[in-house]
């Protein structure tokens, strides 16, 4: 906008003429746009005013992920790989990733699941969940996260262990219960109070519930799973505790499942639909644990990269689709973000 | 009249022309923009991508014509094909070109948001004097985004 100061000796004419040019100048943008960007995959330009600020569907007691971003040590300059996804400072799960499983419902959530009430080693966990995180550790497939480094350049570990399970029954939440991050995190703790959880700062917990229980707020409808952070106080300390929320996704199979036959047939297509979901989460928790180490330009991390790509699918034994095979079981999961050569989705590495 | 209310008094006037001047090419530009011809592609995209949820995509046609996929299932948007009446079709593109959508950011997000897992949702416009994208997840939409997306999500009945 010109400044147009009283008193100043500029004849109308002039004025206008000035004026008119400037607003020509800052005319809508529209007229002449050339973001021409229809395809999702597709991204160019980027706004640096974007402002987080705004109020988030699960009112975290602990949302520190700006804050972190911003305190990471090289945070301001992202290390550029060429592969597609760019490292950020932040820690990874470079040693391994650890497992519990909170199977948080009145009865059983997954055939062959732990009794409600127990608690133990994550090898007694008969479920095709329980399979799943027993032998996902190891695999071609976890073998892509070992293409990512921490800050000292040294590569992530290809494994995961799954090392305690709690059937947690109390005040379970039932139906279309809302759960917030608040209430999760005071189970977690209670877990840890009560000794059915021993606390790791390297393990992921797991959250799963039953039915069309909302874990979070927007399950079904903004997401079928995620992982964040969280406080808890261990021995009168404030820790950080991993924590992914994992509702049943085939409560709301239209958004939350393939939509393709259970790679295990009827044996449980509920376990089948949510090991995709959950593996997205301990591969993301892996490489980003605190969503300032490894994402993309877009804050895509490598989980969200790849999500709902199959690759190359087969029929199994069952009569379903799956695309790996762990140790003579099969399952269908996304493909994972390969950080290497010029980067892709894939399915082993 | 001092000498100094001579030259304001033509000023003003020349600003308030100036004014109408440019308001009134803007809205002939805008009048001008029509959605494209069916022949050329969607006038408006609707995608759901990202996060760890199932992506969509809805397309909407200058004729009516409106296909939905699911790229999960898939891997193309064409899955299956409905009608909707075009006059709103024309008039959703008429809003995206007035309401400020044109003016936000094609790509606004460059780390993970507060939950990194939340599907974001993708406009995208197209006319015949030019195209417009954008996307965010709805906890960060800007209240321009969100009415847009809530009234193409009415047209098409595929709610986010």
């Amino acid at each position: 906008m010109p400044r147009v100061t009283l008193g100043i000796r500029t004849t109308a004419s002039c004025s206008a003429a000035l004026f008119a040019l400037t607003l020509s100048a800052c005319s809508d943008k529209g007229a002449s746009p050339t973001q021409p960007s229809l395809s999702p995959s597709t991204s160019a330009s980027f706004d640096a005013n974007y402002n987080e600020n705004q109020s988030g569907e699960h009112g975290h007691v602990m949302h520190i992920r700006n804050e972190l971003n911003d305190g990471a040590s090289p945070a301001a300059a992202a290390r550029a790989s060429g592969t597609g996804i760019s490292y950020h400072g932040g820690p990874v799960l470079q040693s391994g990733t650890n497992m519990a499983a909170i199977y948080w419902a009145a009865s059983a959530i997954y055939k062959n699941a732990p009794a409600p009430g127990t608690s133990g080693a994550g090898s007694a966990d008969a479920s095709l969940v329980g399979y799943f995180l027993n032998h996902i550790g190891g695999s071609p497939y976890f073998n892509i996260n070992s293409s990512y480094t921490n800050s000292a350049g040294l590569h992530i570990v290809n494994s995961v262990s799954y090392t305690q399970y709690w059937a947690n029954n109390t005040s379970a939440p039932t139906g279309t219960q809302n759960v917030t991050d608040a209430q999760m995190i005071s189970m977690l703790q209670s877990g840890f109070n009560s000794g059915k959880l021993t606390y790791d700062p390297n393990t992921l917990y797991a959250i799963f519930t039953a039915g069309q229980v909302n874990l979070g707020g927007g399950f079904g409808t903004q997401y079928c799973a995620y992982h964040t952070h969280g406080t808890v106080t261990i021995g009168g300390v404030a820790k950080t505790v991993l924590y992914a929320a994992m509702p049943y996704n085939n409560g709301y199979p239209s958004a939350c499942t393939s939509g393709l036959a259970a790679a295990n047939g009827a044996a449980d297509p509920g376990a089948d639909y949510e090991v995709n979901t959950l593996v997205h989460e301990i591969e993301e928790t892996t490489t980003d644990m605190m969503g300032n180490a490894w994402y993309d330009s877009r804050g895509y991390e490598n989980g969200d990269k790849c999500a709902w790509t199959w690759g190359t699918t087969y029929t199994t034994a069952a009569g379903g689709k799956g695309n790996i095979n762990l140790a003579g079981k099969d399952f269908l999961v996304q493909q994972n973000w390969l950080n290497a050569g010029s980067g892709g989705c894939f399915l082993k590495y | 009249m001092s000498a100094r209310r001579r030259h304001i008094e033509p000023i003003g006037v020349a600003l308030v022309l100036a004014f109408w001047s440019h308001h009134a090419a803007a809205q002939s530009r805008a009048a001008a923009c029509g959605p494209v011809r069916p022949a050329d592609g969607a006038a408006i995209e609707y995608v759901r991508e990202g996060g760890n949820i199932r992506p969509f995509t809805v397309a909407l046609y200058a004729d009516g014509t409106m296909r939905t996929g699911d790229t999960s299932v898939t891997q193309s948007a064409a899955a299956a094909a409905a009608h909707v009446d075009s006059t709103r079709v024309a008039a959703l593109v008429h809003l995206a070109r007035t309401s400020g959508f044109w003016r936000l950011p094609a790509n606004p997000i460059h780390k993970p948001p507060r939950n990194p897992d939340a599907a974001r949702y993708r406009i995208s416009v197209r006319t015949t004097c030019g195209a417009h994208a954008s996307a965010y997840p709805l906890s960060a939409a800007p209240k321009v985004f969100r009415e847009l997306l809530a009234r193409v999500a009415t047209l098409s009945g595929v709610q986010p």
